[in-house]
């Protein structure tokens, strides 16, 4: 039985045995073990039960019904876990007093003493199209955004505890408009008319807004802000160097109000992470690669496969899968895009099924191009879990709150994986040629006198 | 629908928790949390009032249910209790109900400030401000600072201070906190100012429903004690107002006796003083404090001793027989006052009775000789010397007087 009703977005305030002084950690949502949750974010919408009887029209216009799949993999469970600490180290780190405290401080304009602990940060970087975005969104929205309170311990007590936020990067870079998307954000989720007022006051200072901002996240206990396509900021900061106002606002936020913020985007971000140590210290976190072309890789296939529209089904071959994950380099989005378009494909050109052929067709039609290289990072294949051990219950609530590091990052560039070997095929070659023996690495003398090609010279000379 | 609103602390102002509101929302204007929160009002909301007004039900309106108690805003965090003090029970919670109801109450109590003509500035405690900012991370407007006349701080007994106007703006209009970081605080209270915190603050703390005694008649004889009676009205017992607002002015200042009082305190104020149709809280603490009287005696059925006619009750209790001038040196009055002060304790004169003047008829003289001995006469010499007698007629008549009595009234005494 879970303590907040799933897809409610608003809720009220359920309180566990937590510290008395801290409402806001009791009313978190608990933390949902890995088979709960990857079940609570697939989406597997149903196949229309006229599809038999469908024409080719009818059929590419329902085709659209592909985008509703959301195929669960491990590596979103390790993105859960990590939002869901982040959350709740926010609310570890500010007791209520603590923040009244800090409110005031801000109001005043004053330097105020720093937080014992410093609030979760951290970074979601991944290759375009790998599902970041959607895994994030989905993993959120397994619990409320807000929480409301009315009475705690018998005593009146009115807030919206606002659990998480998501907001896009400005594309100009400017403090003055994240805050107002933040401001926006916060609007949404709570009902409250904050921007409307912000944006009267024409003549406002983008410090004031800034202030008002961080009032606003401790008022509405904002527990996580998301700070998605923040790789805007590094293209933005090519051209106008406009990026430092920016993250020095969010790295203010943190540590002013010990609220965690969370960057999302893509890997270009990481240079502008690795430039400053204060930067690369806040912006840790998992680094996603595409999949590889494994079994992680084939049982995503076989979870996409059944949602053929066309008028007959064609199975799941190696050679198809192979070119599948050759041209969508095995990301995710585009794999899907491919699948779709195949689809589209075969029905406008009146095929009966999707083969190799009409594939190609439309990888050409789509003209996608995969990097041939990533920067560092965690294949999604490598996050997988054994579900053996997944399976076996857990022998105590410990290990189910513990994190379950995701495997090590390599940090130098690494090249894209094919399932079909490129290049020219290997020549082949004499057992006694002596580029086998010198790629064999042995002896090399020894090599040549067991197969007596080397010419000596007697002794006695 | 308000998305948040401040818990209120203990004792806080309603402005106060109107200005914590603005300071959360992180406004950077007070007119932009007082649009906020009172879209509808035209004009400015009347924050600063210490009296329950409209703004208490309009906040109350957008917030869900059981969240903020208008009877709690009332009571708590308003100083209606403390100026409802002496209404009579019923009118008191008439009041309180047509608050809850919905209705302004603000025309109705208009008197409560009329007196006071400037808006009085805010007031904090320096202690208090150092103690809240520890338990609760912020201070506050206590709602009992705000008692005009209170010039201690209940808690810490030391001198409340009143907020620098920084502008020339009404207190409603402007939603500021106490300063963060206070004067210093000043110890060095008189013993009025301590009598008077503690009779305010008694008043304060008393629960609502607790009204005055109005068959006690405290407050006359605390009067009375204290010698505020006009001269020549025993038995009407008009007050010396003239005589009693100088004291007042003399024991308090002028500036809060004016405040309270005005300039000058009517016969006709005195008489419903007197009957408790005046309610305001302030002027019965001050009359406590400079007339002695506990604020205790204005709540209970317990009596206040007059003293004068404890005093006479005493000496008649004596059985001594004193000249007419002797008695009323005794009992600090005017030889006239002596019988009608005995007529209205129903007290049997214990002076020398030269009887009413009566007719001739009515009026004989029996010559009486009588033969003492040496001895009995210096007994009689002594008797007389000890209780004041001077004449031997006198002596005599008491003698019989008390015979006669005691064969008349064999059970009294």
């Amino acid at each position: 039985m879970r303590k907040y009703p799933p897809n409610e977005p608003v809720c009220g305030a359920i309180y566990d045995n937590a510290s008395a002084d801290n409402p806001f950690l009791a009313a978190m949502p608990e933390m949902l073990p890995r088979e709960e949750f990857l079940s609570t974010i697939r989406s597997t919408p149903g196949l229309p039960h006229s599809l038999p009887q469908m024409s080719p029209e009818e059929r590419r216009q329902s085709l659209p019904l592909l985008s509703a799949l959301f195929v669960p993999m491990d590596y979103m469970n390790a993105v859960y876990d990590q939002l869901y600490r982040a959350i709740r180290e926010t609310y570890s780190t500010r007791t209520a007093v603590e923040e009244i405290r800090r409110i005031n401080v801000l109001f005043n304009g004053r330097e105020g003493i720093p937080y014992a602990t410093q609030a979760a940060s951290g970074s979601v970087l991944g290759v375009p199209g790998i599902g970041k975005t959607s895994t994030i969104r989905r993993a959120l929205e397994t619990m409320p955004q807000v929480i409301e309170h009315t009475e705690y311990m018998g005593q009146p007590f009115y807030c919206k505890q606002v659990l998480y936020l998501r907001i896009e990067c400005p594309s100009d870079c400017s403090v003055k408009t994240l805050a107002l998307n933040l401001v926006a954000a916060l609007d949404r989720a709570i009902g409250s008319d904050y921007l409307h007022q912000l944006i009267s006051l024409r003549s406002i200072a983008a410090s004031a807004v800034a202030t008002q901002v961080k009032i606003l996240c401790m008022t509405h206990h904002v527990g996580l802000l998301l700070v998605d396509e923040i790789q805007n900021a590094v293209e933005t900061a090519r051209r106008n160097r406009q990026i430092k106002p920016l993250l020095k606002f969010l790295v203010e936020l943190t540590n002013d109000t010990a609220t965690a913020v969370y960057f999302v985007g893509t890997p270009v971000a990481e240079q502008l992470f690795t430039s400053q140590e204060h930067l690369r210290r806040r912006t840790r976190g998992i680094r996603l690669l595409p999949l590889k072309p494994d079994g992680t890789y084939r049982r995503f296939l076989e979870q996409l496969w059944p949602y053929q529209l066309t008028p007959q089904q064609t199975p799941l071959t190696e050679k198809l899968a192979n070119k599948l994950f050759d041209f969508s380099g095995g990301i995710p989005a585009y794999i899907l895009k491919i699948f779709q378009e195949s689809q589209a494909q075969a029905l406008l050109q009146g095929q009966g099924r999707i083969d190799e052929r009409i594939m190609q067709r439309a990888i050409d039609i789509l003209a996608i191009k995969v990097p041939k290289t990533y920067s560092g990072g965690t294949y999604l294949s490598d996050f997988e879990v054994n579900d053996a051990e997944a399976d076996e219950p857990p022998p105590a609530p410990v290990p189910a709150a513990l994190p379950r590091e995701p495997p090590e990052e390599s940090p130098a560039p690494v090249p894209r994986l094919y399932a079909n070997q490129r290049g020219r095929r290997a020549a082949a070659r004499d057992a006694a040629d002596l580029v086998v023996a010198f790629s064999a690495g042995g002896d090399l003398l020894q090599f040549l006198r067991e197969r007596n090609l080397l010419e000596e010279w007697p002794e006695s000379c | 629908m308000l998305t948040f609103f401040p818990a209120p602390y203990e004792d806080e102002l309603w402005y106060g928790i109107i200005t914590r509101y603005h300071i959360r929302s992180g406004n950077t204007c007070w007119k932009y949390t007082i649009q906020e929160l009172f879209p509808e009002t035209k004009g400015y909301p009347r924050l600063g009032d210490t009296m329950p007004n409209t703004t208490m039900q309009i906040i109350a309106a957008q917030l869900p249910k059981n969240v903020l108690s208008l009877r709690d805003c009332a009571l708590q965090h308003s100083l209606f209790p403390f100026r409802m003090r002496f209404q009579p029970l019923d009118k008191k919670r008439e009041y309180l109900q047509e608050f809850l109801d919905g209705k302004n109450m603000q025309p109705k109590f208009l008197f409560t400030t009329k007196k006071n003509g400037a808006e009085m500035p805010l007031r904090f405690c320096p202690q208090c401000i150092a103690d809240d900012g520890k338990q609760y991370g912020e201070s506050y407007w206590h709602t009992e600072h705000q008692i005009a006349s209170l010039p201690l701080c209940p808690k810490h007994l030391c001198r409340l201070v009143s907020m620098p106007k920084q502008n020339t703006m009404p207190i409603g209009q402007q939603l500021i906190l106490p300063p963060e970081e206070p004067p210093d605080a000043d110890f060095a209270a008189t013993e009025t100012e301590y009598s008077l915190t503690e009779a305010l603050h008694y008043m304060y703390t008393l629960p609502y429903e607790t009204s005055p005694n109005i068959l006690s008649e405290n407050l006359s004889t605390a009067v009375e004690n204290a010698g505020f009676l006009e001269a020549g009205s025993v038995l009407r017992q008009s007050w010396d107002v003239q005589q009693l607002y100088e004291a007042l002015v003399e024991r308090f200042g002028s500036e809060i006796v004016v405040r309270c009082f005005g300039r000058h305190i009517t016969k006709a104020h005195a008489r419903r003083l007197r009957q408790h149709e005046i309610y305001s809280t302030e002027e019965y603490a001050l009359l406590a404090v400079l007339l002695d009287i506990p604020p205790p005696a204005f709540f209970s059925g317990e009596a206040l001793t007059l003293k004068l006619k404890e005093k006479m009750q005493k000496l008649e209790c004596q059985g001594q027989v004193y000249t007419k001038s002797r008695a009323a040196q005794l009992l600090e009055i005017r030889e006239d006052q002596l019988l009608p002060y005995a007529k209205r304790f129903g007290v049997r004169p214990f002076w020398v009775q030269s009887g009413k003047p009566c007719t001739d008829e009515k009026r004989q003289t029996y010559p009486v000789t009588i033969h003492l001995s040496q001895q009995e006469r210096d007994t009689l010499d002594a008797y007389m010397a000890a209780n004041n007698m001077d004449v031997y007629g006198h002596a005599l008549r008491y003698f019989m007087q008390k015979t006669v009595n005691e064969w008349k009234n064999p059970t009294a005494d």
